[in-house]
Formats: C-alpha cells, sequence, structure tokens
C-alpha cells in the first residue's frame, strides 16, 4: 500500500461525498459503534425487507478511510441479502479502496461493515430468523 | 549535526524522525555498549565469585551511578524497573500498603494513562478518593484550583503529576508543586518520563519523593528505567516483588528483606538494559544537558513560528510559549490526525496520531478525537521542521 494508492481521488472523493449519508428516521435496526484506537465513530441506519437490505444509511465521524469505506459500502450492499453481508470482510473492503490496508489502518476500513454486522446481528436474533 | 552519532539515519537517510515523545533512537555508542555486554561480560550479577561476574556487577552499578548522579540521588535510592509504567504501578503497588479508606491521591487531568490508570484502580480497589487539578484553557495546571483542592480535602496522602504533557508539552512547575504538596503533609511523585530527556533534573533541589523515567526515551533502550525514591520512605515501605537478591535471610516461615536498593530489585535485574542506559547517560552527558537545553528551546520556537503561519492548522499548546517546550500538538482543520500522519509518512516523516494515551486530556479537556504531534529530540533541526511544513502543505492540498 502506498499513501498514493490509499488516497486516491476516488477515495478523496467518496470522504468529501460522502453516498448514503444520513438517518433513517423510523427504523429500529441502527447501530453505533466508535474504533477507540483512533476515535472513529459511526452510527448506521438499516432496513431489512425479504432478507434483503433494502435501505442503507450512515452518520460518520472520523478519518478519511473510515468515511470512505463505509461509502464505497454503502453502494454494494443495498439490495444485497443479509446472509451475504454478513459474510463480507477485510478483503471486500480492501477491494472497494483498492488497496491493501496496513495493520493500523483496517480497523478504519472495517469500522462500518463491523457496525452493519453488529446491527443485522442483532436483528436476527431479535426475530429468530435463520 | 549530532545525527551522525546515530546509526538508523545511516540506514534511512530520509528519516525525519519527530516522534520522540514515543520513543527516542539510540546513538552508536549505546548499541555497542550492549553489544559489549553479551560478547565481553554477560553474567549474572551479584552472586557470582569469579571474575566474570565481578565484572558484570561492577558496570551494573556503574550504571546506577551515572543515574544518580544525573539526578542527584544517592545510589541505594535508584531502583532499576522495565520503564516509567512498571515504576509507577510498582510504586502504586508498595504504597497501597500504606493507604486506607478515604484517603485522597491528587493526580492531574495531563495525566498519561500510565500515572493514571494505576491510582484509579488503586482508589477503587481500597475506596480512595481520587480528585484531578484542572487544566486551564490556556494549557496549563491550574494551580489555584490545586491549593483549592488541597485546603478543602481530607487525608491527602499522595499528588502525582507529570513533569511534562506528552501532548501539549506544557512545563509542570514542579518546584511549587511540591512545597503545596509537603505543606499538606502529602508525597509528591513526579511522572519524568517526559521531562527527563529535555531538561537537567535535580531531585533534591526539586524536592521530589518519587521520580520515574524511562531508558528508552532517553536516547537508551526498551525494557530499562528508573524508580527514584527517597531513601527514608524507601526505607519504610514494602517491596513491590520479591524473591531473590532482595532477602538477608529466609527461612520456612520467615524472611527478613534486605538494603536499599537491592530490596526493591528481586530477580536477576535489567543488567544489558541498565549498562545500555548508563552508556545513554554518558552521550548526554558528553553533549551536554545544557547544550540539549538550549537547542531544543531554539528549535521549538522556530517550529512553532512557522507551523503558525499555515492559517488551516490549529494547535494544542499553552498560548505562552515559555511554558511548553519540545512537543507540538496540533491538526489541520478538518482533516483528521490519521489522514494527516499517513500522508506526512509518505515523505518519510515520523510524527504520531491519536490520542496519546491521554484520552482524558485529549478526549474530554481538548475534546477532539485525535492530535497530530510533533515532538523533538537532539538530532532533530531546522531542515527537519522546514520538510515537515513542505509536507503538511501538501497534505492540505491532497485534501482541498
Amino acid at each position: 500500500m502506498t499513501t498514493d494508492q490509499l488516497y486516491r481521488q476516488q477515495v478523496i472523493d467518496h470522504y468529501k461525498n460522502p453516498r448514503n449519508l444520513g438517518v433513517i428516521k423510523d427504523t429500529n435496526i441502527k447501530q453505533k459503534l466508535a474504533n477507540r484506537f483512533c476515535g472513529d465513530e459511526i452510527i448506521v441506519y438499516l432496513v431489512v425487507e425479504n432478507d434483503k437490505l433494502k435501505d442503507f444509511k450512515f452518520m460518520p465521524q472520523g478519518c478519511a478511510i473510515s468515511v470512505a469505506a463505509a461509502s464505497l459500502l454503502s453502494e454494494k450492499i443495498i439490495g444485497m441479502e443479509i446472509k451475504k453481508i454478513l459474510k463480507l470482510d477485510i478483503n471486500f473492503i480492501e477491494e472497494l479502496l483498492g488497496t491493501k490496508l496496513t495493520s493500523s489502518r483496517i480497523k478504519c476500513g472495517l469500522l462500518a461493515l463491523d457496525a452493519v454486522k453488529q446491527a443485522l446481528r442483532k436483528y436476527i436474533k431479535k426475530y429468530n430468523m435463520t | 549535526m549530532y545525527r551522525y552519532d546515530f546509526p538508523i539515519f545511516k540506514n534511512y537517510p530520509k528519516l525525519i524522525y519527530l516522534d520522540n515523545a514515543a520513543t527516542s533512537q539510540k546513538p552508536r555508542q549505546v548499541i555497542e555498549t550492549i553489544k559489549e555486554y553479551y560478547e565481553k561480560y554477560n553474567a549474572n550479577v551479584h552472586r557470582g565469585i569469579y571474575r566474570l561476574s565481578e565484572l558484570a556487577t561492577h558496570k551494573y552499578e556503574e550504571a546506577r551511578k551515572k543515574i544518580a548522579l544525573f539526578i542527584n540521588a544517592y545510589e541505594k535510592e535508584i531502583i532499576f524497573t522495565s520503564g516509567a509504567t512498571d515504576s509507577l504501578n510498582s510504586l502504586a503497588n508498595s504504597l497501597s500498603n500504606e493507604l486506607e479508606a478515604d484517603d485522597t491521591i491528587i493526580i492531574s487531568e495531563f495525566e498519561h494513562h500510565s500515572n493514571l490508570l494505576p491510582w484509579q484502580v488503586l482508589a477503587n480497589r481500597l475506596k480512595l478518593t481520587l480528585k484531578y487539578i484542572p487544566v486551564n484553557s490556556d494549557l496549563t495546571l491550574n494551580i489555584e484550583s490545586f491549593k483549592n483542592i488541597l485546603n478543602s480535602s481530607d487525608h491527602i496522602r499522595i499528588v502525582s503529576v507529570t513533569g511534562l504533557s506528552n501532548v501539549t508539552g506544557t512545563i509542570t512547575p514542579l518546584r511549587q508543586l511540591a512545597k503545596l504538596t509537603h505543606d499538606a503533609g502529602a508525597i509528591f511523585i513526579v511522572d519524568g518520563a517526559q521531562l527527563t530527556p529535555h531538561e537537567r533534573i535535580d531531585v533534591k533541589a526539586l524536592d521530589i519523593d518519587f521520580f520515574v523515567f524511562s531508558g528508552h526515551k532517553i536516547y537508551g533502550p526498551t525494557g530499562i528505567g528508573v524508580l527514584y525514591g527517597r531513601q527514608e520512605l524507601l526505607e519504610k515501605i514494602l517491596p513491590f516483588r520479591v524473591g531473590g537478591g532482595m532477602i538477608e535471610g529466609v527461612k520456612k516461615f520467615s524472611y527478613k528483606f534486605t538494603e536499599l536498593p537491592y530490596k526493591f530489585e528481586a530477580g536477576t535485574p535489567y543488567i544489558s538494559e541498565a549498562i545500555g542506559l548508563g552508556a545513554a547517560i554518558d552521550y548526554i552527558n558528553e553533549v551536554g544537558m545544557d547544550k540539549i537545553e538550549k537547542h531544543e528551546k531554539v528549535l521549538t520556537e522556530y517550529a512553532y513560528n512557522k507551523l503558525t503561519e499555515l492559517d488551516e492548522l490549529e494547535f494544542f499548546v499553552p498560548s505562552d510559549i515559555t511554558k511548553f517546550k519540545s512537543v507540538i500538538s496540533f491538526n489541520i482543520k478538518g482533516i483528521h490526525a490519521h489522514d494527516t500522519a499517513q500522508v506526512l509518512d509518505k515523505y518519510h516523516i515520523a510524527v504520531r496520531a491519536g490520542h496519546h494515551c491521554c484520552q482524558v486530556l485529549v478526549k474530554e479537556i481538548l475534546k477532539v478525537p485525535a492530535t497530530v504531534r510533533a515532538s523533538f529530540g537532539i538530532y532533530n533541526d531546522t531542515n527537519d521542521v522546514d520538510k515537515l511544513i513542505d509536507s503538511l502543505k501538501k497534505v492540505i492540498m491532497k485534501f482541498k
């Protein structure tokens, strides 16, 4: 990973103009997650219908990597099956960002995905889905 | 100019190392001394009769003497530990035997977690009262508030503060705090991890009861630190670790601890590390601490003046330049510290980004998630600062 790769134009664009930024007021699937190590925070809002993610928004507060990763992720997961979302991992995030992450930035890259997965797991548990 | 004394810069010539508050680079003589120990006189100390052990013992105790002279203490008041964090934890452990419920410990909002957690944990365990000296809005310590806390608290037993903030560079007025602390009948502990590389310390003149610092921050190896304690106090308190080398005699159901400082040095000491630290002290003395102080003062002023020319930066240092040194925290407005630090790495500039193990200070007092921190050492010069400025401009352009 070079700095140029990490902060290439697409990443900076998603950082400055995050897609799907905002809140979904009438959903009960939301999750706040913070990366205590560096101070990044995110709140994610999800709407699930027919085992798929129907809508997704997020409110970020943090570094360019965490925000850009959240924005890039949001474009891919709307419409995706929940089962598939739960299987996504760092490789998916690195593909979206177009670069591998150094160990100190992996948590930044994973913040949104981790929040989404936590929210979905709680939802599944609550409604006893399989 | 001192760059050439440090082999790392030969191996990584482009390195602009501005993270001395995290750890320092090592001069050749420190590296050679440790190598020499293992090649020429490696043996366990205090125990062997053969000449190799005598030589190792002599070198180890010689290192202790160097440190004692360095901070103006008696040799028996110098205890080797594995670092400042170890010193503070061990000290809290020993002092815990002297404390009881409702005793008060006072620390400050500047404290690094290593001088915060041990007292917090102790306070929870023994039901003590923990109080904080607040930080003023100009990022100096609020002495008036400290006086009020002293006047309004019962059973004040301990005051423990940093000598220099590892985030804001704020200098603590130690002599003043020591006097106030002693007038209130408490003991005065100083976390010298950040201060020791930047200033001559005289623990007697400053009237400090316990002083800690880490070797790796003052051009010495990792894995070694110092706990200085006033003799009368060390004689009174129980050791924090027991085992071989610290007893006069042991029977099945009784024991007698030995004299200072060995009472506090159970087990095989950090022999090579202590000798390496001795070599670091030699290096500092050869250069001259007064020269180091002067060099860093000039450099800090130069850096602060240059950095403040950039409108895009916000700073987390006292507004009065005489109140801080050697450490400058800042952010590029609107850019997360981690992103700034990551891009600076492209230009081989090493700075730290985060809360610097001071979550209370950074999150609750400065009210930011993270800062970028540049901190100076003997091998830094105005070229390093100029390169930092140029690179910061590039970071700003990238995120425009």
